[in-house]
This record gives structure tokens, sequence and C-alpha cells, in this order.
């Protein structure tokens, strides 16, 4: 494998997005997680596939569509969320669907072939240009400054938005931002497993870190460890193997996830 | 003393609607500075929702709300109100500690980067930590704390911000009477440096420890010091409730002759 790591520029790019994914999902999907916002990224991910059917169809970058289709539904949940009694549950689930119809049909009306949507819908990790990393890169790197730079502000807000509010913190301002963080992170990952996968790599590694840690902090660190550990075992078991990559890495994940939940069950029995 | 510059909480003419019910109607009250209000009134009288809407978090259909005579926004903004939100509302499983929480009070609303807390501000931590009894329990997580705990946690993180005025929605809800003695008293210690006002379930504590109650159900049905009637007291709850059993009420010395019914 390694080897073949050092020859393959392909395989070189996916490691590397691999890890920058890892990092990303090991950061937002500890928030995710913990707010109880899966259901929430998931409709977000599937109403960036409208984004993506659009920016096919008007001959823009697709990632670029999607970053405007989720960033454009997170902030309409937060405002609906905010300002009616609409649940945001069956808020998503409307978006969820819609954003999925949209793209198809954007798709439809685009003319000649169709483009091949599987590897936004599954993932094509093995596919990254390089742009798409520098694009990932950046984006890294500003959520992992935001959430150092505000980390205590943000913990603050996580724990107890009320209390945070009445202590004069901009408490609307961080709601929308952190969906704004939460839309970006899914587009970032589209790339990486595609959409419907995008929901276990934001859930498994902080679920599992769960298991070992109660400090926010750690369980962060601790998500992006298990995160960058499971997609490359993911990626080496894929190119051994002969199996999509994407898939490959989430049954992983999730596989650790279930394993580790019946350890610690077995061990707190004992 | 000019009444105008003593009223911590200035309440007008407050009604708030959730659809088209009620929870507070036509509300108007003042607290004065440095005096410990109880608010006491049935379950879904609108005793939280009047404490929401004083800090900001519920917006009043009518009405206005005064804080030291400015608007709410601006005083939360300088830090002068504190909260303590029911123990029930927490997510226990939330990745926090209990020093993390405490020290959480001391945040405002200049959001800086890379704001950590200083020396000073653990040492303030400790302070709070000691004056509520719980240096014991400054590394642990907040479920694993019993019901009592977290609230001298949460009592703790609102002290450290060092408010003006500190609102606390039922601090005493299942805990044993001997810790709520302890948080009453602690309550007691801060009056008249600060102004505390408490919505509470707790009858026996109404004639120890506070100033002055009101009672609301929907309506404010009174608002004045401890000579509560069992009229009065019928008419909150809708139904008989027993004074006597719990100790209400006994004669307070009325200040300057203020009346403060509406």
């Amino acid at each position: 494998m390694i080897e073949a790591l050092l020859k393959y520029t392909f395989l070189q790019h996916a490691f590397i997005t691999a890890i920058l994914a890892s990092v990303v999902c090991g950061i937002i999907g500890t928030i995710v997680v913990e707010k109880k916002l899966v259901m929430m990224s998931g409709g977000i991910a599937h109403t960036a596939f409208g984004g993506i059917g659009l920016g096919y169809c008007i001959g823009i970058e697709p990632i670029v569509g999607a970053l405007f289709f989720a960033g454009g539904s997170s902030f309409a949940v937060a405002a609906i969320k905010r300002n009616t009694n609409t649940n945001p549950d069956t808020l998503i689930g409307i978006l969820w669907s819609m954003g999925m119809a949209a793209g198809i049909l954007f798709i439809s009306l685009t003319p000649g072939y169709p483009p091949d949507m599987s590897s936004y819908l599954f993932g094509d990790i093995l596919t990254v240009s390089v742009f798409d990393i520098y694009t990932i890169t950046v984006l890294v790197s500003f959520i992992v400054f935001i959430m150092i730079a505000f980390y205590n502000y943000w913990k603050s807000f996580l724990f107890d938005e009320e209390f945070s509010f009445v202590i004069g913190l901009k408490t609307a301002f961080m709601e929308y931002f952190m969906f704004l963080l939460i839309a970006l992170t899914v587009v970032v990952l589209i790339r990486v497993v595609g959409i419907i996968l995008v929901i276990s790599l934001l859930t498994a590694p902080p679920a599992i870190a769960k298991f070992f840690t109660y400090d926010l902090k750690k369980m962060m660190a601790l998500s992006i460890l298990i995160g960058m550990i499971f997609s490359i075992s993911g990626l080496w078991l894929s190119y051994y193997f002969n199996i999509p990559s994407g898939a490959m890495i989430i049954l992983l994940i999730g596989s650790v996830f279930f394993l580790t939940a019946f350890l610690k069950r077995r061990q707190s029995r004992k | 003393m000019n009444r105008e510059d003593g009223k911590a909480i200035d309440v007008q003419n407050l009604s708030v609607y959730f659809g088209k019910q009620p929870a507070l109607k036509d509300v108007t009250f003042s607290v004065h500075k440095g005096i410990m209000l109880g608010i006491i009134g049935p379950n879904g009288g609108g005793k939280s929702t009047l404490l929401k809407t004083i800090l900001g978090l519920v917006t009043p259909d009518k009405g206005k709300i005064t804080i030291f005579g400015k608007g709410n926004k601006i005083q939360r903004e300088r830090g002068v109100l504190g909260y303590v939100p029911q123990v029930a509302s927490f997510d226990r499983l939330f990745p926090i500690k209990v020093i993390d929480v405490i020290l959480s009070g001391r945040l405002n609303k200049t959001m800086k980067p890379f704001k950590f807390f200083s020396g000073e501000d653990k040492k303030a931590g400790e302070e709070v930590l000691d004056s509520m009894g719980i240096e014991a329990l400054k590394n642990r997580q907040i479920g694993q704390l019993s019901g009592g705990q977290l609230q001298k946690v949460l009592i703790a993180r609102a002290l450290i911000h060092k408010p003006a005025i500190l609102l606390l929605d039922e601090p005493t809800a299942s805990i044993d009477s001997q810790t709520k003695n302890q948080i009453y008293n602690i309550l007691n210690s801060l009056v008249p440096k600060i102004t505390v006002v408490v919505v509470t379930h707790d009858m026996a504590a109404v004639s120890s420890y506070f100033d002055y109650i009101a009672c609301l159900n929907t309506a404010l049905h009174y608002h004045g010091d401890k000579e509560l009637t069992q009229e009065t007291v019928d008419e909150t709850f809708g139904c008989p409730v027993d004074l006597i059993a719990h100790g209400v009420p006994h004669r307070v010395y009325r200040e300057d002759g203020d009346v403060y019914h509406d």
C-alpha cells in the first residue's frame, strides 16, 4: 500500500482529503451530535443536491451551487424556527425532499446527456482534484480557526443558549453561524463520501468518542483521530479488496461504533 | 430617595400570548432595588414566562419592561442580569464540567477571539465554588451531579457574573429541605447589594426568606409585602391552598408606607 501511495497521486489526494475531512467532521460532528442536529445535517445534505443540479444546468461549478443551496436552506431552517411555530424537524423533511427533487428537475432540464450524479450521491474520494483539495483546505482552516478562537463562547452557547443570551452573547448570530458551518461542512464532505453517506462521518466518530470522554474539546480531538484512523483504514481496505471507498469507510466506522457500544455495555455490567 | 431610581424592574401592562392563549395578561408591577421578591402561583400560571420576558428571552405582545429605567437589551449587554434556569431543562449528558459551567459566567458581550480564562477568572471560580460549598465537585461532569448540586452550580455561574439583578426559576424544585435552606440563606445574603427575584412553589420559604411576593396566575393577583391572606391565595391558585399549614404569613414592618398594590 505504501508504495502505491508514494507512486499514485490520486491515492495521495485521497489520503489528504480523508485527513482534512476527519478534522472538520470531528469538530462539526461533535456539535451536530450534541445539539441533536443530525436530521438537520441530513436535510442540508439532500437539499444541496438541488444546488448541484442547478450548477450543472446553468454551467457553474456544481459545488458552488451546492454551497448556495446548503447555506440557503440552513438559514431558512434557522429563520423559520426562530419566527414561527413550525417544528424544525418537519421543516427539514420538507426541504430534504424538495432539494432532491429540484436537483433531479434541473438535471432533466440540462441539455445533452445527464451527468453522472453517483459521485455526488455516493462520493468518490479517488477522483478528488487539486482544486478540490485547496477548497477543502480553506474551508477546514476557516472552521478550525473559528472553533479555536471562540471556543469558550461556543461552549457556553452549545450548553445553555438562554443563559448565554442573558449575559449578552450574540446567540442569534451564533446560531445562524453554526448552521452555516454545518452547511459548509456538508458541502465539503459531499466530495468525499457523497450526500447519502455524509451523516455517518458526522455522527459515528463523535458517537464513539463520547464513550471515552466527558470533555467537549477532548471529544472533538478524539473524533478527529477516530475519523482519521477509520477513513484511512477504509481507504486501504477498499484499495485491497477493490470495493467502493466511500461505502467501505462508512461500513467500517459504523461497525466500530456498534462494537464499542456493545463492549462498553458489557463492561458496565460486570 | 426618588422612587423612580429605586426601580430595578418595572413592568407595565405586560401581555404575552402563545397563539390565542394568554400566558400573561396585563401584568403591571415594579421591583425595587435591593429586595428579594418571590413570585408564586399555580403551574402554567405564567411565572416562568414572566421571568423570561423580563430577561428578553420572550418578546411581549403588549406592554413594556424596563430595567433600571432602560430597555432589557442594553442592560443585558452591560451584564446587569443574572439567570438561574430550571435544573430540569438541561441535557445532563452534555460534555461539560462544573468548573467550565461556572467560568462561562465570566463571558460577556464582547466576543474576543482567543478568549481563554485567565488566572483572575479561575480565582473567581474558586471563590464562588467555595461560597456555594461545592469545591469538591469542580471537575465533575454535570451528569454526575444530583439535582441539588447542579442547582448550586447554576447559581454559582450566575453569581460569578456579578449581576445587579438575579432571577431564579424554581431554584428549589426537587431539593431536600436542608439544601433548600442553604440556598435561600445564600440568596438572602446577596440582598440588598443585588436584587433577587425567585419564581417558586415553595410556600414555606415565602414567610421566612422573602421581602415581597407577587401572586401570578396569568394575571397578577397580589403584589405586596408578605401579608398574604387566605383569600388572595385562593384567588391566585383558583382553589383553596392551605396557607396555615405552611406557616405563612406574619406581619412585616412596612418601611415607608409605600403601597405596591395594583
